[in-house]
């Protein structure tokens, strides 16, 4: 297989620090953020909440040395971004008003540039700063329908043009601050996108990307995401955690939870655990889970625990039912 | 004349045929990634590299490794794997992307996609033409059903249980994908909320009229207010279309529209429907449509075709229903995913004269009409 330079074992480039990022990815996923640096497309990661899709792109970025250069960019889409907003914005309104004071001081509104008015987004700046750089866009299916068909220029050329200064001159003061009509990325940036399949994503918008799914991580990788997120834990609780991994497992299989507790609240479940100085065997099989100490910080709505606590009674019934049948 | 040979070619078809949506650049890109060594380790490898590149969901990469698993040989030798990895190489050695698409378009016009029997008569064709898009590459047989076994494919895959049975998409009258794109034509937009945007002609108005600018104009945001109830036949006689009435449930669901909600019913939707479709928590018809004021309204049901009886009081009692509904929103269609040729004598066909609510198939043309009606258009 090709040998890529994301590794997914979360260490630096040589001579760039000795920092490990606690982020572990499978060989799968590090093959497919390879594929995706070698062909210049972006990388599609879906999955279920807490398997680490947006922790992916900051990953890449410490590993391939840009996150420490700040060639790292970051967009959080809501439900009212734009497109654009990721590449520009223009701020009209503040000129508008400036433009009036200005007026109504006798100035006829000139030094008024458009320039001061513009800011880059996420993927303009990653797009402008010239070099190789990483940019997530995060949860892209928030965002309206449309919002992924409006970036398909963007993702395909690499470049986009600032509308607003269509038929404006640049001074020369301008162009050496590095304004431009149009921005090409020198070198293409490294585009991770993730989606939590709230809506589907456009057609032609998939056709651009690649795909990959991060399954839930097993049992042996759990345990290893608490360690690299706890380095000082070394091998000394490996009894603790293995039995909190998989309670949580037993949590996983209830269904109906508005929200599943994942890897975050797992970890800092563990947390709270060593800080109580809970052992090991407090979290053994078989113990109803309303029972286990602090099993509620796993939970983020107040209907989930009622849910298992549901749950665990209908289990308790359903084996004392046969039991006392064959009584 | 190309003498290059188009490694996966024959898989690339077999996709297109089960409507994923390639064109000749992701064939390119596959050769691309070919060219540098991806996939080339195993044949596990190049599944991986296939599905990461042509799959976007982990349904279509299931429906993925199937074709590969019946196109491939069996065992990959190193050898076999390095001759697909050099036939890449020699074609993306060409040039760039440009130059490779004509290269490829000119291999796919030597080497069409394998014969195939006409469409069997009596069925009629989709009167909706597949996308632009999806037709971009010469590939005329792309709305053919699936290739009759009698079609001899250059080699002759084993008959694998991916050939026979699992063919999850060829057999949905409608795929997912055409779903998606249906109910993107399901809007209705308007500007609720917070002003947030500056309304650049009303702004201008102003300072033209006041001669000079006192606030920005705003307005809200524009949103799809698009509301959609199914309501969803969940009766023994709708069990061989469940795979359909649940795909429409579910991509409904991810359509972005500003509401929906499911209801659910056993053969005629009457005073007490339901909230789940097995039927356990039932809610009253009056109080549970009470908030779907004007908002679109898709009825799947059988309406008593699939078994054939007209039963004259059941299509009573579900037009009594449909009439009542009607009160609440104009924009009610109707979904039977039985063929309309089966309609006509039985209840379905008697609901259909006693109400206006239009009934259509379940198929592409079908769906598109019905999500007309929901925009309120009418038929």
């Amino acid at each position: 297989m090709f040998e890529g330079r994301y590794r997914g074992d979360g260490r630096p480039p040589e001579g760039d620090g000795d920092e490990t990022h606690p982020y572990r990815a499978s060989r799968g996923l590090a093959d497919a953020v390879n594929m995706a640096i070698e062909l210049g497309k972006p990388l599609l990661v879906k999955g279920p909440p807490g398997c680490g899709k947006t922790r992916l792109a900051r990953a890449v970025a410490h590993e391939l040395g840009l996150l420490r250069q700040g060639l790292y960019y970051e967009w959080h889409v809501k439900s009212t971004s734009r497109a654009r907003d990721g590449l520009y914005s223009v701020d009209m309104v503040r000129r508008l008003y400036d433009a009036n004071i200005a007026r109504g001081g006798g100035q006829e509104g000139e030094g008024l540039r458009l320039t001061d008015y513009l800011t880059f987004g996420p993927l303009g700046k990653a797009i402008r700063s010239g070099r190789e750089s990483v940019v997530l866009i995060d949860e892209i299916d928030k965002a309206d329908l449309d919002f992924p068909n409006d970036l398909l220029r963007e993702i395909d050329e690499k470049k986009f043009t600032v509308e607003e200064l269509n038929g404006v001159a640049l001074t020369p003061d301008e162009e050496e601050e590095g304004f431009s009509h149009t921005y090409e990325a020198a070198q293409p940036p490294i585009i991770i996108v993730t989606s939590n399949d709230e809506k589907e994503l456009p057609d032609a918008f998939l056709r651009r990307c690649l795909f990959f799914f991060i399954d839930f991580p097993e049992r042996e990788e759990l345990m290893e995401i608490v360690r690299v997120n706890n380095p000082e834990y070394g091998r000394l609780h490996d009894d603790l955690i293995g039995n909190a991994v998989d309670r949580l497992n037993d949590f996983r299989k209830i269904e109906g939870f508005r929200k599943e507790p994942a890897t975050t609240e797992l970890i800092d479940w563990i947390r709270i655990l060593l800080a109580w100085g809970v052992e090991a065997d407090k979290l053994a099989a078989g113990l109803p889970l309303d029972e286990l100490p602090g099993w509620e910080f796993l939970f983020k709505h107040q209907e989930d625990p009622r849910t298992v606590r549901q749950r665990v009674k209908e289990t308790k019934a359903a084996a004392q039912a046969p039991a006392e049948a064959r009584g | 004349m190309p003498k290059e040979k188009a490694p996966l070619l024959e898989v690339f078809y077999d996709l297109r045929e089960r409507q994923f949506p390639l064109g000749v650049g992701e064939y390119v890109l596959a050769l691309r990634a070919l060219a540098k060594g991806f996939g080339g380790g195993s044949r596990e490898e190049l599944t991986f590299m296939c599905q990461t590149l042509w799959a976007k969901s982990l349904e279509e990469q299931a429906q993925l490794r199937e074709v590969l698993e019946a196109r491939l040989p069996p065992r990959l030798t190193a050898e076999e794997l390095r001759a697909l990895m050099d036939e890449a190489g020699q074609v993306a050695a060409a040039g760039d992307d440009g130059k490779l698409k004509n290269i490829v378009e000119q291999l796919m016009r030597e080497r069409p996609p394998r014969a195939r029997v006409p469409e069997p008569a009596g069925r009629p064709a989709p009167r909706v033409e597949p996308p632009a898009r999806a037709r971009r590459v010469v590939v005329q047989t792309l709305a053919a059903p699936r290739p009759a076994p009698a079609a001899a494919p250059r080699r002759a895959p084993p008959p694998t249980r991916a050939d026979t049975t699992f063919d999850f998409v060829g057999d949905l009258p409608i795929t997912r994908r055409q779903m998606k794109q249906g109910w993107r034509y399901y809007r209705r937009m308007r500007r609720v909320g917070v002003p947030s945007e500056l309304d650049v002609q009303a702004t201008v108005e102003q300072i033209h009229r006041h001669g000079v600018l006192l606030a920005p104009v705003l307005v809200p945001r524009r949103r799809n207010l698009a509301r959609l109830l199914i309501l969803c036949d969940v009766s023994p006689s709708m069990t061989p279309f469940r795979r359909v009435t649940e795909a429409l449930l579910d991509s409904a669901g991810h359509s972005g529209l500003g509401g929906v909600s499911a209801l659910f019913f056993n053969n005629v939707p009457g005073r007490v429907l339901f909230r789940d479709p097995r039927l356990a928590s039932p809610v009253k018809a009056h109080e549970a449509l009470r908030p779907f004021r004007r908002a679109g309204v898709l009825v799947i049901s059988d309406g008593g075709a699939a078994r054939g009886n007209a039963d004259a009081e059941r299509a009573r009692r579900t037009a009594e229903f449909l009439r009542s509904l009607r009160l609440v929103t104009r924009s009610v269609a109707w979904l039977n995913p039985t063929p309309a040729e089966r309609w006509g004598r039985t209840s379905a066909g008697a609901v259909r004269e006693l109400t206006a609510v239009p009934m259509m198939t379940v198929d592409h043309a079908g769906f598109v009409d019905a999500v007309e009606v929901l925009r309120g258009r009418g038929r």
